[in-house]
């Protein structure tokens, strides 16, 4: 039987104006680099990478709604290059959660115009709209009366996944179906995902949220610069950097001098550095991957470099490395 | 091919329920729509009426009642305008709006999509604004100036054929240019300039008429005038006007295919947006 969804080779490249001085200048951007995976059905597939990796480019080459420069992507058996509309007929699509929708009309009333429009049976579509509505909880928050210009974020995301589901499709295709949501509306598209998983659906969701990719995935590639540069289970991928440790230290202190700290650590100490920054409290966090025997050398020359630049450590401790950390190794190695 | 005439009508559909969703929202954009024909009608007839007599005005036009004439050539100008606007100009709306993609993910060519809709729509339409010019043409003309204006009604459904593929050539080109305004937006204002709506094509200059006689609304203005000076030997010359209009519409749409074809094709290459 062909998997939900395999893609193989997938090359493509943009041009992209740059406006010079006198005359306009192209820049060649290699998105995808012989980008290549599977995913079977009652599977999550994740596909985890930093932002600019390729992987939109990915979701729209397997959507049908763009072309790549050579290789293939197959859904449900069917090529999206060369047999677009039957694709289109077993996949449903979330490419974001803001737009595609048209503002004035209610969630029903935009369902219904997206449902005809993709061809369900008029005795069905009803059903079809109320199955959808019911399985992402439109109703309960009273987004299928609401004008899709008064919804939250959240409301519009579980509006984004209702279309996606109208047609009952067996491979669901999720570009960061939670970008931007509040945790509990996130963490109810997650379980939806999950739930639409165990019903056989073959799902290819892209993130570049570690937690979320190891909460929701059954499997993750990591892509970056438009090429998967690890794949494996979210355990099989910890396993990598089993063996070593990572130090978290919260920051406080101007963003540049933190990120002065995170390069030399790099390039001083040899060790994988990941930066984050924490919106409620203002403090950076940075997670450098070393061995258990340097933990207590990287902390100490950590104390002493913010020390120098005038950035205060506010909390400092050694965890069990996570996914994050696979990322950041294989990232920067890649 | 019985697939594609499934498709087209599902298309058809869609567009009927989001054209009434979109009127049932937007009242007064309704209201100004049924109001903008009279606006017309007043502004041709007053200045008509303010620098020479209703009759001067009939004889230049060359019709026997410029009431119906007037009123019938307003309904086709905003018709014409409206399956530009209604065809062309609604993908660069879907791609404000972000529903472009979502459109573009019907198991369909975006083609067949872009000219399905536009015919929907540019009826609708059309149907209100003859709707509302209607009591117009009763008014000044009686149950003859009704059915005139049906004639005219059903010359503009001919006139679509081509007007559609005009108006899907500037869809394709927009879409394929990726450019954030209607690429062939000036077309609207020509249309009604070289088409005699409002003044003889005498008094255009000769390239314009030229143009003129490649631009189908000029055809339906022609019926319209031929319609509003019945009495004269009219069967004839209505004969002419719908195989005029035949005829254009096989010219562009036999330019409209190809261009249809490779703007689909670059735009998936470019990526829908």
């Amino acid at each position: 039987m062909h998997p939900a969804i395999e893609v193989r080779d997938l090359v493509k490249k943009y041009r992209i104006r740059v406006r010079g001085l006198l005359r306009r200048r192209y820049e060649e951007i290699e998105a995808l680099r012989g980008l290549s995976f599977k995913v079977d059905y009652g599977e999550v597939y994740g596909l985890l990478g930093p932002n600019g990796a390729g992987k939109t480019t990915a979701v729209k080459i397997i959507s049908t709604l763009l072309l790549p420069d050579s290789g293939e992507a197959f859904v449900c058996g069917y090529s999206s290059i060369r047999e677009p509309y039957k694709v289109r007929e077993c996949l449903g699509v979330m490419l974001s959660v803001e737009r595609g929708f048209f503002w004035k009309l209610t969630g029903i009333e935009n369902l219904r115009y997206f449902g005809t429009l993709y061809g369900i049976p008029r005795g069905e579509l009803e059903e079809r709209i109320r199955m959808a509505a019911e399985l992402t909880g439109l109703y309960e928050v009273g987004a299928d009366q609401r004008r899709f210009e008064d919804m939250s974020l959240g409301m519009k995301a579980r509006l984004a996944l209702a279309r996606a589901l109208l047609r009952d499709p067996r491979v669901l295709v999720l570009d960061e179906p939670t970008l931007g949501l509040d945790p509990p509306s996130a963490r109810r598209i997650r379980s939806l995902v999950k739930e639409l998983a165990g019903k056989g659906r073959g799902i290819l969701l892209t993130t570049h949220n570690m937690f979320e990719a190891e909460m929701v995935c059954d499997r993750i590639g990591i892509i970056v610069k438009g090429r998967i540069v690890a794949e494996g289970t979210p355990g099989e991928l910890k396993a990598r950097v089993k063996g070593k440790s990572s130090v978290v230290v919260l920051l406080r202190g101007p963003r540049e001098r933190v990120e002065v700290i995170a390069d030399a650590a790099r390039s001083e100490l040899g060790v994988s550095a990941s930066l984050t920054d924490e919106a409620s409290t203002g403090h950076h966090r940075l997670r450098l991957v070393c061995d258990p025997e340097s933990t207590g050398r990287v902390s100490a020359w950590i104390v002493e470099k913010a020390f120098t630049l005038g950035v205060r450590v506010v909390e400092w401790r050694v965890e069990e490395p996570t996914l994050e950390d696979v990322f950041v190794e294989v990232a920067g190695r890649a | 091919m019985q697939g594609a005439l499934r498709r087209a009508a599902a298309i058809a559909r869609a567009q009927a329920q989001l054209t009434l969703y979109w009127y049932k929202e937007n009242k007064l954009m309704l209201f100004l729509q049924i109001a903008w024909p009279y606006m017309t009608v007043f502004i041709v007839l007053g200045l008509g009426s303010a620098y020479g007599s209703v009759e001067r005005f009939a004889s230049s036009l060359g019709v026997s009642n410029p009431f119906l004439y007037v009123v019938s050539a307003s309904f086709v100008a905003f018709a014409a305008v409206g399956v530009i606007d209604s065809t062309s100009n609604a993908v660069l709306w879907h791609r404000w709006l972000g529903t472009l993609p979502y459109v573009a993910l019907a198991p369909n060519s975006l083609t067949l999509y872009v000219t399905v809709s536009g015919v929907v729509a540019s009826l609708i339409g059309a149907g209100i604004i003859l709707a509302a010019l209607a009591p117009a043409a009763l008014v000044t003309s009686g149950i003859p100036g009704l059915a005139g204006l049906g004639l005219v009604a059903a010359f503009l459904v001919l006139g679509l054929v081509p007007l559609i593929a005009i108006a899907g050539i500037s869809a394709s080109l927009t879409l394929a240019s990726r450019e954030e305004t209607g690429v062939l937006s000036f077309l609207n204002p020509l249309l009604l300039l070289v088409s005699g709506v409002f003044y003889p094509l005498e008094v255009l200059p000769r390239i314009l008429r030229a143009l003129s006689e490649a631009t189908p609304v000029t055809y339906v203005v022609e019926a319209s005038r031929i319609i509003a000076g019945l009495g004269s030997p009219a069967g004839r010359a209505v004969y002419a006007v719908a195989l005029a209009l035949a005829f254009l519409g096989l010219v562009y749409n036999s330019v409209f295919t190809p261009v249809a074809s490779v703007g689909e094709r670059l735009l998936r290459r470019r990526g829908v947006e």
